[in-house]
């Protein structure tokens, strides 16, 4: 039997997917220029968040970790560890449990850090990492991918393919990105016609490519 | 006053005295990772916490424990019994058992649903029933029952897997009575009564106090977590709203909301959470309640008075287990012996709950008492008195050293073709030394509960 899932669980565990995978690729871009910044080029870091469309001004390399992780803009990891931090208490009927102990942990860990600044260091990042590498570890080991699984993988797909075309542009790797993302897609909506349910048409035709993905994901749930 | 150490308890001390206390912190993060926390508003401010808990088990017997199992068992029976005929032929009442005005004053009664009987005849599905250990005569009393939305059976499931994962040693020396089929009876006992469809958990949600305790238990029981607006009424019959659009029959619902908020059509007009038609759907017997509409009058403090003389009039039987003492100032007989004993009784307000409304006449002045008796007089219905119950103590480890606390026991019953009592259960115990009040809304703890033999 198809699972069934809520449209609230569904876009929960959407953005779970994609605010889990932004603070992996925030963090993993974090560290070549927290290490460029402090003997190559102190601008390292204004030119990587220069990427995500975000100025940020520093003085150090200690102090480019500070606000770059933990300053008054929208890829404030705190702030986003407590989206994914809600989306999963939301959606954890869904989530193995492990896995949910691991967000919990992971928003934990930059709770305390953000209240102590002299926290803040490549060990911090190699923590937040590697329990964002168990996330996925747990979230992988399902042995049959449920709805559940699919709208999950479909947030961590499209924040991953969003990193790659703003720091690698739009080469084969990114081709294979929207190759999966369109294949879980066709795949719910072959799904849903099979139970007899018409899916909405996706109208945007944005030239922005993450835009137009999110409302294909979008058009698969009915609120 | 601890009771007397068993063997057992001897046993247990001998294992963890040799615990390193390095494991305690281990065992506190790991409750931390996998809290199932509470939410709770606070100067209107939304607070999520963890609840207090002790890493010392409580410790049953078994064979002292089977005898609270026998009890507990007939007292459901009786009280599902009491409710079908409550709300059917009212036998008891035309008997003068149970006093009509007593049931008609009760605020849980619902004249509305009076000719209706529930999928199999069965009201009591998922039951907390509070209990203490008495040092006088070193028996179990009954002190509450609740047959509407008992939480609080999360709790145990979470300390007892972090048990398990911390001291593994303990369940391999003891026979403790595993716990893990407690979602498997809730999820039997929807089965049963289920009258053709999937089984689902509706929670208020997410800002619900208990919102983790019900994404949990859903999760554990195999039933999908619902939202009301998740749901639809369609032609008296209740569907459960899939993310595509597409609409499944529900057959039983595990509702974690009160009857005041379960249907706005039918009861409180201004409620968000509740499901608009779904009393039509209950009423047309297309789908199954859990727990049944109008259960508050079993389990109102008044009512509680009377439950030993249902198990006689239903079943026949000496109840196993025994109430408080308790007199109601709606007798008159009782209320004088209110009115000269009051400052070594309990005051309780039949509308309050969670521990408020409880008044201690040995802590009251005497204008208060005056007062009180005045109210009382006033009110003879709003109020009930026990006897001041002195119950055991429990050894707690708190803030690095052992204390005793007083403690109750939540038993959860789970009724679906045959009754259930968990082998388990929720102890709770007080913030202070010396308070009687153990509730989590009064600041009180939890602890594990090993029911277990040698």
């Amino acid at each position: 039997m198809v699972q069934l899932l809520t449209a609230n669980s569904a876009t929960n565990l959407y953005w779970l997917g994609r605010y889990i995978e932004r603070i992996n690729g925030l963090l993993t871009n974090l560290m070549p220029a927290y290490d460029n910044s402090i003997d190559i080029d102190i601008n390292a870091g204004k030119k990587l968040y220069k990427g995500f469309s975000i100025d940020i001004e520093y003085e150090s390399a200690h102090e480019f970790l500070e606000v770059a992780m933990f300053g008054e803009h929208d890829s404030n990891l705190l702030n986003l560890a407590e989206y994914a931090r809600e989306n999963a208490i939301i959606s954890r009927s869904y989530i193995n449990t492990e896995a949910f102990g691991e967000i919990m942990e992971l928003h934990s860990v930059l709770k305390n850090a953000s209240n102590s600044y002299a926290d803040i260091d490549y060990n911090l990042i190699n923590d937040a990492l590697s329990l964002i590498s168990e996330i996925w570890g747990e979230v992988s080991k399902i042995s049959k991918s449920n709805t559940s699984d699919h709208f999950l993988k479909l947030g961590r797909l499209i924040e991953n393919l969003d990193f790659h075309l703003r720091f690698s542009g739009d080469d084969e790797h990114a081709s294979n990105i929207k190759e999966s993302i369109n294949g879980i897609t066709d795949f719910l909506i072959s799904q849903s016609e099979s139970e007899g349910v018409q899916t909405q048409t996706q109208t945007n035709t944005d030239e922005n490519i993450i835009d137009v993905l999110h409302s294909k994901v979008q058009a698969l749930i009915i609120n | 006053m601890l009771e007397n150490e068993t063997e057992l308890q001897k046993k247990f001390w001998e294992i963890f005295s040799k615990q390193d206390r390095a494991k305690i912190d281990e065992f506190k993060k790991y409750m931390d990772k996998f809290a199932i926390n509470f939410n709770l508003y606070k100067d209107g401010n939304f607070i999520e916490q963890s609840l207090p808990f002790d890493v010392i088990p409580r410790i049953i017997e078994k064979q002292e424990f089977n005898k609270i199992e026998r009890g507990l068992q007939q007292r459901v029976h009786a009280l599902n019994l009491f409710l079908e005929d409550l709300y059917t032929d009212a036998k008891i009442v035309k008997e003068g058992i149970v006093p009509q005005e007593f049931v008609e004053q009760a605020s849980g009664y619902l004249k509305e649903f009076k000719g209706f009987s529930p999928s199999k005849k069965i009201r009591t599905h998922i039951n907390g029933i509070d209990l203490v250990k008495d040092t006088v005569n070193d028996e179990w009393v009954i002190l509450e029952d609740n047959l509407r939305v008992p939480s609080g059976s999360s709790y145990p499931l979470s300390i007892r897997d972090t048990y398990r994962k911390i001291y593994p040693e303990f369940f391999e020396t003891f026979k403790i009575e595993p716990i893990k089929e407690y979602p498997s009876y809730i999820a039997s006992a929807m089965e049963y009564v289920n009258t053709g469809g999937i089984n689902v958990v509706l929670t208020p949600g997410r800002f619900n106090s208990a919102y983790y305790e019900h994404s949990y238990l859903a999760e554990q029981v195999g039933a999908q977590l619902v939202r009301s607006h998740e749901l639809v009424v369609k032609d008296k019959k209740l569907y459960y709203k899939n993310y595509n659009g597409k609409l499944i029959l529900v057959g039983a619902v595990y509702r974690r909301l009160d009857d005041d908020f379960l249907d706005p059509k039918f009861f409180n007009p201004e409620s968000l959470i509740g499901v608009p038609g779904i009393i039509d759907v209950y009423l047309a017997g297309n789908v199954a309640l859990m727990n049944a509409i109008g259960n508050g009058v079993a389990d109102d403090k008044g009512i509680y008075y009377f439950v030993p003389k249902m198990i006689e009039y239903y079943l026949g039987e000496e109840p196993i287990l025994k109430n408080a003492p308790t007199y109601l100032p709606y007798f008159k007989e009782d209320k004088e012996y209110i009115f000269n004993n009051i400052e070594k009784l309990v005051i309780k307000d039949v509308a309050e709950a969670g521990g408020y409304g409880v008044l201690f006449g040995h802590t009251m002045t005497e204008l208060q008492l005056s007062d009180l008796k005045a109210v009382i007089e006033a009110h003879p219905r709003r109020f009930i008195a026990q006897e001041l119950i002195e119950f055991y103590d429990e050894k707690c480890y708190l803030n690095g050293e052992l204390q005793d606390r007083k403690a109750d026991f939540r038993a959860y019953v789970v009724m679906g073709e045959d009754i259930k009592v968990w082998q388990c259960g929720l102890t709770r115990y007080a913030l202070e030394a010396g308070n009687y009040l153990v509730n989590s809304s009064q600041g009180g703890g939890f602890k594990d509960t090993w029911v277990m033999e040698l």
